[in-house]
């Protein structure tokens, strides 16, 4: 490498990394000052892009004023998004949780909203600052100098802003501690209005002003996930920790990209963070955030039961003859395909209540998911095994990955830990994306399909779905047993009370690396069938907006209900789609509004806000059924009678 | 008489300000200690230091003759000192036996396969289980309520199921943080009683409290801190009627009107 070679590519990838720098600025203002987790972050910077494009291409004003407004409308979306949205879920039950799902279904909804308002193809704006200097070799393109220059000045107004204005106190203030704030008579509402019109305003402006430089589509929206490696090795609530780490990422990238591709800048960059997270959980400036996800696993209001008697099979009994007889009955191939993804999304929105259970918000199912069928299908394809030989191998392979990324995400099971997944689960399909190895963007193809194992023939849809629903069971089975034995009363106190559960002696990582292990090899598991009934895998399939609907199936059901919530949740979230058919290209935009709606307003899920009704229904249908169940044995009460 | 619980020039700072100085605290086996001292004065943040919740700045907390400073707050527990907190913290969520239940973690003799399989060993280790936590609910007197949700319980009885957690994991010692605050006088009479029979189960007792008719009650022997540092010790009437310990609480002066 020569010495212009060099400095060229520092100076490329400050200017790439001034993008992250503003985008990690605005979403951690956010998260520090009001806690909300708005992940959307991404899209604004696609939407401040778009809108620019929109204005100086399309109604032709000057570049900067397209800009400034561009700047201004997405404070204002963003404002509008909190009032209508994030104001009504940020607090109360699950808060974590919800506000999580509902920013991931919000950047659905505002990708399709975008794709119908500016159309599908990539686009661009001619640079305003034409021209370059050539200093000893190095390129300096006049427009990144400019763009340089111009985020050195948004900064110090931020840094002043913050610092000296009265509401930037305010905010300060709020972020410190929001009661001790409220007593100082600082008007909470009026800083998260402010902070998020001054946090998504800079995503916006970013998108803006780097609009010239780097091109505009609809992928933008993703850069969210990396920015969240940004924020991890930053630390959270830190302004000079975002600055440094999203410079150094945009080096990492202008590196990478010259030597070998963007996609294995990504990956180093996670691979040396997940490192350095693993030794230094606060990142590189901020302290260990404090932990707003102790507690998730305390589920008030749902009927969490670990003891003995009061148990009935009869439900899960009449469930799982249902579910072998409907391939009979059903001969729509279709519909055979719909019902091989319930079972799939059944069983894996199980594995993040299960993981919840332990106060993790398990984020990686999906990329399991994936790295299960992707091992599969190697290993037939490449490596020529058949699938019951390929079976095993890429079970302990996805184990082993799970151990390794639990190990790192468990050492910190908290904000960063959660972070941490979300950015493994938007990794992993970069990863398939990048690789000759695992066929690039175009996937696998010609995975054969599963050899006749004794009587057992497949080829049919019905005869993958036995098999899928054969795995379903096994998955559903090995959590049900780790959940009934004491391994699951250890993980309900650990999600309940972290503090409180290390007093009696858990082992908070042990406990929850078995945990995460387990609730990650399921979704594998899986995988491997599903790679053989696709026969051809490509990444998307596997990508962290697939994920999140694992989490929505959990959350739609009720958290409450390990096995019942994620079967509704998964009947819900295939056939939701399936009705709106009529709406359209209509149907994306509807179903995400649906479902934010659901998180809006029935934050116990669907089963959990008619549990009284449904109890009521249950005695009256099981009165004749029931047997002479045990009860809990509740000794006479001695005191009481005083 | 053995000393069970020692801290040797225990000291810890939160930055500039000296939160525990140079402390030198031994908890002899079987008797209840009480901890006092005015608002500040480091008397919590003893018991995170002992139970590893804190970390130690210097000095060395030594256990039943083994050094566990800054152990892990999940090993120190399986030693055998158990904490039950101010704020009444119990796993909201979970019933109230079943909170008792987690407490039992470590008790467990069932292997994992065995307890994942459901061996007839691991069922019959269930039930005793049960058992005794209805035994240690009984004792408390909250059994009636074993299947009630502990954030729908009364101050006092939360209180106790915290004290019914703590002593689940079957500890050689229980620290009491502020058992009896905000407690009425027939709550904390019914704490005082809990308290006595805890040590008559074996276990030691260290109790941070500042209600003086439930330490004068239930203590053997008085410790009072005051800025992080030890200002006396002895029996309860010598601790309470010294003099320094009612300018502690009361500011200069306050003895001599006393």
């Amino acid at each position: 490498m020569t010495p212009s070679v060099f400095f060229q590519l520092i100076f490329n990838g400050i200017a790439i990394g001034l993008v992250y720098v503003f985008m990690a600025s605005g979403f951690n203002l956010i998260l520090s000052v009001t806690g909300i987790f708005f992940i959307t972050f991404g899209m604004f910077y696609a939407l401040g892009a778009y809108s620019t494009w929109w204005l100086t291409v399309q109604a032709g004003l000057p570049y900067f004023g397209s800009v400034a407004i561009s700047t201004v409308a997405t404070a204002a979306g963003g404002v509008f998004l909190y009032l209508v949205v994030m104001r009504k879920i940020r607090t109360g039950e699950q808060a974590m949780l919800r506000v999580l799902i509902a920013s991931i279904m919000l950047v659905t909804l505002l990708t399709q909203v975008v794709l119908h308002l500016f159309g599908t193809s990539p686009r661009g704006i001619t640079p305003i600052f034409k021209g370059h200097w050539k200093i000893a070799g190095v390129v300096i393109g006049l427009d990144r100098v400019a763009v340089i220059l111009i985020s050195v000045a948004i900064l110090l107004i931020l840094h002043f802003f913050l610092s000296r204005t009265r509401i930037g106190r305010g905010m300060r203030t709020v972020a410190f501690n929001p009661d001790v704030a409220a007593l100082l008579g600082v008007n909470s509402e009026k800083v998260f209005i402010t902070t998020i019109a001054v946090g998504l305003g800079l995503v916006g402006f970013a998108g803006g002003l780097m609009a010239p430089i780097l091109g505009i589509d609809i992928t933008m929206g993703s850069a969210g996930f990396m920015v969240l490696l940004v924020i991890i090795l930053g630390g959270v609530g830190s302004m000079i920790g975002s600055i440094m780490s999203g410079i150094l990422l945009g080096i990492v990238l202008a590196f990478s990209q010259f030597y070998v591709s963007a996609g294995v800048g990504q990956i180093i960059f996670f691979a040396v963070v997940g490192i350095f997270f693993f030794f230094r959980p606060g990142g590189l400036f901020g302290s260990p955030p404090p932990d707003p996800i102790d507690g998730v696993g305390s589920l008030t209001g749902s009927r969490i039961k670990s003891l003995p008697g009061r148990k009935t099979v009869i439900v899960p009994l009449a469930i799982l003859v249902l579910a072998i007889i409907l391939p009979q009955v059903v001969h729509n191939s279709y519909y055979m395909h719909l019902m091989i993804l319930v079972v799939i999304f059944a069983v894996t929105g199980m594995t993040f209540t299960f993981g919840m259970r332990s106060g993790m918000i398990n984020v990686a199912a999906a990329a399991f998911w994936g790295i299960g069928a992707y091992a599969t299908g190697l290993l037939m394809v490449k490596g020529g095994l058949t699938f019951w030989q390929a079976l095993p191998l890429a079970v302990i392979i996805s184990f082993v990955l799970a151990l390794i990324l639990g190990g790192v995400i468990c050492r910190f099971a908290g904000m960063s830990g959660m972070m941490f997944g979300i950015v493994f689960s938007s990794i992993v399909p970069v990863a398939f994306g990048t690789f000759e190895l695992f066929g690039k963007q175009s996937g696998l193809t010609g995975i054969p399909g599963i050899e006749n194992l004794g009587f057992l023939h497949f080829g049919s849809k019905a005869s993958y779905y036995y098999l899928v629903l054969a795995f379903a069971i096994i998955g559903m089975i090995i959590m049900l047993a780790f959940t009934k034995a004491w391994t699951g009363r250890s993980w309900l106190g650990l999600g309940s009370s972290q503090k409180l559960a290390e007093s009696v002696g858990i082992d908070p990582f042990g406990y929850r690396v078995i945990n995460f292990a387990i609730m990650s090899v399921i979704p594998a598991l899986l995988g491997t069938a599903y790679a053989c009934y696709l026969g051809a895998i490509q990444p998307v399939t596997f990508g962290p907006f697939i994920g999140i609907n694992f989490q929505i199936v959990a959350f739609v059901g009720g958290l409450g209900y390990l096995v019942a919530g994620p079967i509704v949740g998964a009947l819900f979230m295939t056939f939701l789609p399936e009705l709106l058919r009529v709406a359209g290209s209509y149907e994306p935009i509807i179903t995400a509004c649906i479902i934010i709606l659901v998180i809006m307003f029935m934050p116990s899920g669907i089963i959990g806000s008619q549990d009284a009704r449904l109890m009521a229904a249950w005695r009256w249908v099981s009165k004749p059924l029931r047997r002479a169940g045990t009860p809990v044995p509740v000794p006479v009460d001695r005191e009481g009678a005083k | 008489m053995t000393l069970i619980l020692e801290t040797k020039a225990l000291t810890k700072r939160f930055g500039g300000l000296v939160a525990v100085n140079s402390l030198d605290l031994q908890v002899e086996q079987g008797e209840i200690l009480g901890l006092i001292g005015p608002n500040g004065a480091g008397k919590s943040t003893v018991f995170g230091l002992i139970s590893g919740f804190l970390p130690v700045t210097s000095g060395t907390v030594v256990f039943d003759g083994h050094d566990i400073t800054n152990h892990h707050p999940y090993k120190i527990a399986r030693a055998g000192i158990a904490r039950a907190f101010q704020q009444s913290l119990t796993f909201r969520g979970m019933t109230v036996l079943d909170n008792v239940l987690v407490g039992f973690h470590k008790s467990h003799d069932a292997s994992l396969t065995a307890s994942v399989f459901r061996t007839k060993g691991a069922r019959s280790e269930e039930k005793e289980l049960v058992a005794k936590a209805i035994e240690i609910l009984e004792f408390l007197g909250i059994a009636h309520l074993a299947n009630d949700r502990p954030e729908n319980l009364p101050h006092g009885h939360q209180k106790a199921l915290g004290v019914a957690i703590a002593l689940a994991s079957e500890p050689k010692v229980l620290l009491l943080d502020e058992p009896a605050t905000g407690m009425n006088p027939s709550e904390s009479d019914m704490m005082i009683s809990h308290i006595h029979q805890v040590r008559k189960r074996g276990v030691t007792v260290v109790v941070v409290e500042h209600d003086m008719r439930v330490v004068r009650s239930v203590c053997d022997r008085l410790v009072c801190m005051n800025f992080g540092e030890k200002l006396c010790e002895g029996d309860p009437d010598y601790v309470t009627s010294h003099p320094e310990v009612c300018e502690a609480y009361l500011g200069k002066g306050a003895a001599d009107v006393a």
